[in-house]
């Protein structure tokens, strides 16, 4: 016998499951990201080593 | 905390719930982020460069691992309002999660326990300095006193869960300004002997020294992974938060860490208590004390919070009110702080060093689990479920692939990079130690997945 969740925990899943299929990152968010997580640390490199 | 107090659970967040905006998660990751470990990542990039390429390479690499651990545990916390540990689950087993919530636990308590001492001893050195130290009494007794009124100030303020962590954050934040008045000074009053400053532990290759640059921006970015869920849960969505983890917690600590860079450079310190005392007197002293405090403290109040939330996971922390769950999350500090603060300042960095390493597969491990084994599915009821009908419950709970591969990453670090006498081997010099082995961690856990699938389903066949 498995234990159920608690009531206020399924509701939680249950709204997540159904109602909020957000997505983890749009083209903006990676943009973004690609922006100052490559672009501009690939620059700054570029920058110090040229220094 | 929420009008359900789901703040203050490991239960996953509404979408009612996550009500911090870019500027409110920015500030409250800026106050995490920002404490006198800048000093401390600055001075190491200082021996081995000089200001303006460790300014340059601590940057870049500060950039690069936030990228690494934001997209490791980003995309999962942020889309389903869950912290970093339970975002492991899928990983590392129904019950193997406990292996990076024992890293974060002893990451955030050990690190908090450095920083609460290293304010209590810079409000002693002032109290000294003021001669406000009581006749008779030894300043060393003031150390765990101070450490002690500081997790009861935490304390207080965490009470209040993820809206404490944000009110105080909002207030101490006033210390990046006040850091950089402090850079500003530095660079103002020594920039010409700065400029020519040679850093005293460069090694001949100059594309090593490059490198160690960009290592240690990594590794410390890298670091701030058990953090990042907690906080990023609040905001609505994974998208929001790229931009305030990139700059709120990317950028402060480069900035910062140039004191500390230009302190070694030129005063041959890095720890503005010491060298404001000799520029400014008592008022500047003052100054840094207030800076040490706001920093510090700041970083305590984001590090508890993350912490007691990692344990609620715990099944037996899952019912504790959160007064009674702060003051367990809280206690080792207060009483490492109140008994042997000498001891474990002296000591204890060492074993955080190491500790440190883990953090690179670990996010290698989760970043390729999420974007190539699983394909951006993640099935939230079983994150939560009981273990037995978990579909992550792998061998009694334990992924032995997952495990494996955070060992073999650990070693692939090392055998490149000793991170205690910065003896390196191989490739290091044109790959950073991190990189690969969050790399290798990731390539490894995803091949022998595979193999077990493929025998597993031969099998069954």
């Amino acid at each position: 016998m498995v234990d159920p969740l608690p009531a206020e925990l399924e509701r939680r899943i249950e709204m997540l499951e159904c109602t909020h299929r957000t997505p983890d990152l749009d083209a903006r968010g990676w943009g973004w990201l690609i922006l100052f997580g490559a672009l501009v640390p690939a620059l700054l490199l570029a920058l110090g080593w040229w220094f | 905390m929420t009008e359900s107090g789901a703040d203050t659970s490991a239960w996953p967040l509404l979408p009612s719930e996550r009500t911090w905006g870019p500027w409110r998660l920015a500030i409250a990751l800026a106050t995490a982020a920002a404490a006198t470990w800048c000093y401390l990542i600055g001075e190491s990039s200082g021996y081995y460069l000089g200001f303006a390429r460790a300014a340059l390479t601590l940057t870049a690499g500060c950039m690069l691992g936030m990228t690494v651990a934001f997209l490791a545990a980003g995309p999962i916390c942020g889309r389903f309002g869950i912290d970093s540990i339970a975002s492991t689950k899928p990983q590392f087993g129904a019950r193997g999660w406990i292996i990076p919530a024992a890293m974060q636990l002893v990451s955030i308590v050990g690190w908090n326990s450095l920083l609460l001492i290293f304010f209590a001893k810079s409000a002693t050195q002032l109290l000294i300095v003021l001669g406000a130290v009581p006749p008779g009494m030894d300043p060393r007794q003031l150390v765990p006193i101070a450490t002690l009124l500081a997790c009861i100030v935490i304390y207080l303020g965490l009470l209040r869960g993820a809206s404490g962590v944000s009110i105080v954050s909002n207030i101490l934040v006033a210390h990046v300004p006040l850091g950089l008045w402090m850079l500003y000074l530095l660079l103002s009053r020594h920039w010409s002997e700065l400029r020519v400053a040679q850093p005293t532990l460069a090694r001949p290759d100059p594309l090593w020294n490059y490198t160690t640059g960009i290592e240690i921006g990594i590794a410390s970015t890298l670091s701030w992974w058990p953090y990042i869920g907690a906080m990023i849960r609040m905001a609505p969505d994974a998208r929001t938060a790229v931009v305030p983890v990139m700059l709120g917690m990317g950028a402060p600590v480069p900035l910062l860490s140039f004191i500390g860079i230009a302190g070694i450079l030129v005063l041959k310190t890095s720890d503005p208590a010491q060298w404001l005392r000799t520029v400014g007197g008592p008022a500047y002293a003052f100054a840094a004390l207030l800076f040490v405090g706001a920093a510090n403290c700041g970083t305590a109040v984001s590090g508890i919070y993350s912490s007691a939330i990692g344990l609620r996971n715990f099944a037996a922390a899952e019912k504790l009110p959160w007064s009674v769950l702060l003051l367990v999350t809280i206690a080792p500090i207060a009483v490492i702080g109140a008994t042997i603060p000498e001891l474990f300042f002296a000591k204890f960095g060492t074993f955080l060093a190491c500790l440190g390493v883990a953090f690179a597969p670990l996010c290698g491990i989760q970043i390729a689990d999420y974007f190539i084994l699983r394909r951006r599915v993640i099935d939230i009821r079983a994150l939560y479920g009981p273990d037995c009908a978990s579909p992550y419950r792998c061998i009694g709970g334990f992924n032995p692939v997952a495990i494996l591969a955070l060992a073999l990453g650990c070693v692939v670090y090392v055998v490149l990079l000793n991170p205690l006498s910065y003896a390196s081997h191989g490739p290091y010099k044109f790959m950073t130690a991190s990189l690969p082995a969050a790399l290798i961690a990731g390539v490894a856990y995803v091949v022998a997945t595979r193999l077990m699938r493929r025998a597993r389903a031969h099998r069954d066949a």
